[in-house]
């Protein structure tokens, strides 16, 4: 897994989210594990019901993921909407 | 790359182990009087049965019969099996070893006999059919090509207990024989 | 740099080449590259030892395996020279005497050498870890250290199916089983710091595997209650264990790194997860005929309340951490038995 692959990424889908007031930031991307951590921050977006609706922010990321970096990856995403796991 | 090109290359194989083949020895004489050995298998039932028989017939033919039993290969109950054999071979004229009736036993009732060969005791190794030719290569590439074998029935652990006597019957003077007891 | 093997005339054509080494019998059935002097001396290079040096006898037919002959075979599975140490290092782990190796290449059993690789080596030099480590990812180390050991096997121990081994059907790993652990996903410590290496040292472990018994569930997400079945499910009534002693050999339980994460917020301590493993891996005697379980009987194999365990003791579970993303599946390499796994630190790559 290639960090800088996962960062374009994950600026993609920012750019997005960023016209409405929110932000998508990297928190990790380790490619000893696979895993990709991701924090969404919508403490500026007036209208969270305006924003992608978890489940469908998830896949959206997923897929922009996909399309940038070979290979499996875990994607973990703190989205403030959902209690922590 | 036209047909004749060649390359060298460098042989993969080795030759394999037991040029020289170790002495096996034979009684030369009757068998009253003398402690016989027989190496039963924890796994086998079969030959659990005619190791008993036997057994049995040895003291009836005068000699004494000890019987012992292994059935691992490593860990503590392989060192321990493996230092039995080493103790039965102090304390025993000759021996019969049994059984091969799959690989990986062949191969150990091969490595026990040739152990009690090692102590220069008459031994007999008892193998299945279907196990004779792994059996001769194990003995051969242990150096103890000349180790007598005597080839029992396959497959036998299935078979009914009457049918496992008559072949304790019928194979009992032709381990003697292999053993060199004479008359 | 003199090498002493015999030197053989072959076509160049790779094709001519095939049916020579399939005539010659050195071949596993797949095309070969030629053992040509400048490769061997490529890997010979690299190890510490003397190309004369003598590693280990292999059976069936106790073929001396020396260096030279080793870094042959090595060439012909297509080994880069810097993963030959890993060839080295299992062979001798295979001739611990403890390995049992000259029951385990003579057997009617399907059993043959998996290699576990633990280190930084495995990316390196290929050794797959994460999705299809143990067949179909296709990295270098994974496919040709596995095979370079089985050419080994065959070429120096005269290991040939039907002659001089008695081996039932074989398995798919007889043409080479190489894969590696995902330290990084386990939150236990690695296979090889659990057998006393430290966390830096490339090592292999030699596990004398029946074949990959795979296992899945997609119902029950209770750490508990998959580790129950799981443990069932490796108490097969046909499983070598209950042919022999319960006190000899071991069983690899491979878990995906989804299922691990979850089994170590359960069992952080993985001493207590082999616990849990050999508490709940038995049958009651009623499941076997009555001849089978009046051996089990006679062997004093089942206990007070009618079970039989697959092991005497937790160490005998070896858990580790591999495999894809994808969750839902762990495997098991059953055991032989009568072998103990052994492992060696990789010499000049520790």
């Amino acid at each position: 897994m290639d960090p800088a692959r996962v960062a374009g990424a994950v600026d993609e889908v920012a750019t997005v989210l960023r016209a409405d007031g929110g932000d998508l930031i990297l928190l990790d991307a380790d490619p000893r594990t696979d895993r990709i951590h991701l924090s969404l921050v919508l403490e500026d977006v007036s209208c969270q019901d305006c924003v992608l609706a978890p489940d469908l922010l998830y896949d959206t990321i997923e897929q922009a993921l996909h399309r940038h970096v070979d290979g499996e990856f875990e994607l973990l995403v703190d989205d403030p909407r959902r209690p922590p796991a | 790359m036209s047909d004749t090109d060649t390359v060298w290359v460098r042989r993969p194989t080795a030759a394999p182990g037991g040029d020289e083949s170790a002495p096996a020895y034979r009684l030369d004489r009757a068998i009253a009087g003398l402690t016989i050995g027989v190496r039963e298998d924890r796994a086998w039932r079969s030959w659990q049965l005619i190791g008993d028989i036997w057994s049995d017939y040895l003291r009836r033919d005068g000699a004494e019969a000890i019987t012992v039993e292994t059935g691992a290969q490593v860990g503590q109950p392989g060192s321990d099996d493996r230092k039995q054999i080493d103790e039965l071979a102090a304390v025993v004229d000759a021996a019969v070893v049994g059984l091969g009736t799959c690989g990986s036993c062949t191969t150990f009732t091969i490595k026990d006999a040739v152990a009690l060969e090692e102590h220069e005791r008459p031994v007999v190794a008892v193998v299945c059919e279907e196990f004779l030719v792994h059996g001769q290569n194990v003995a051969t590439h242990l150096g103890h090509r000349d180790l007598k074998i005597l080839v029992l029935p396959y497959p036998l652990e299935a078979r009914p207990d009457d049918e496992l006597r008559a072949i304790a019957d019928e194979y009992y003077p032709k381990m003697l024989e292999l053993l060199g007891v004479s008359a | 740099m003199t090498l002493t093997s015999d030197r053989v005339e072959v076509a160049a054509d790779p094709r001519r080449q095939y049916e020579q080494a399939m005539a010659e019998r050195w071949s596993d059935g797949v095309p070969l590259l030629p053992a040509t002097d400048d490769a061997v001396e490529a890997i010979l290079a690299t190890s510490p030892y003397p190309a004369d040096h003598a590693l280990c006898v292999l059976p069936p037919r106790n073929g001396v395996a020396t260096i030279e002959l080793i870094a042959i075979n090595a060439a012909m599975a297509g080994v880069e020279p810097a993963a030959f140490g890993v060839v080295v290092a299992a062979l001798e782990a295979m001739s611990e005497p403890e390995w049992n190796a000259f029951g385990l290449t003579t057997t009617t059993s399907s059993v043959f050498p998996m290699l576990v690789v633990n280190g930084a080596c495995r990316d390196e030099l290929g050794i797959d870890y994460r999705a299809s480590c143990m067949g179909g990812a296709a990295g270098r180390g994974s496919m040709t250290i596995g095979r370079a050991v089985a050419l080994c096997l065959r070429n120096i121990g005269g290991q040939r199916a039907g002659e001089t081994t008695k081996s039932v059907f074989g398995q798919p790993a007889r043409f080479g089983f190489c894969f590696g652990e995902w330290e990084e996903r386990s939150p236990w410590p690695a296979l090889s710091v659990r057998r006393g290496f430290r966390p830096d040292q490339n090592v292999v472990t030699v596990h004398g595997g029946k074949g990959t018994f795979p296992l899945a569930d997609i119902h029950n997400d209770d750490p508990r209650d998959l580790l129950y079945l799981i443990a069932k499910s490796l108490a097969f009534p046909l499983a070598n264990p209950y042919l022999g002693n319960p006190e000899n050999g071991e069983v690899i339980v491979a878990f995906n790194p989804m299922w691990a994460e979850r089994f170590g917020r359960a069992f952080p301590d993985v001493e207590d997860l082999q616990s849990y493993l050999r508490t709940h891996a038995c049958q009651p005697i009623d499941l076997w005929p009555a001849a089978n379980a009046a051996m089990l009987h006679d062997r004093g194999r089942v206990d007070p309340e009618g079970r039989v365990h697959l092991f005497e003791r937790p160490d005998q579970f070896v858990p580790m951490v591999c495999g894809g993303l994808g969750s839902l599946h762990a495997i098991a390499l059953p055991s032989f038995g009568e072998s103990q796994m052994q492992s060696k630190a990789i010499l000049g790559r520790s």
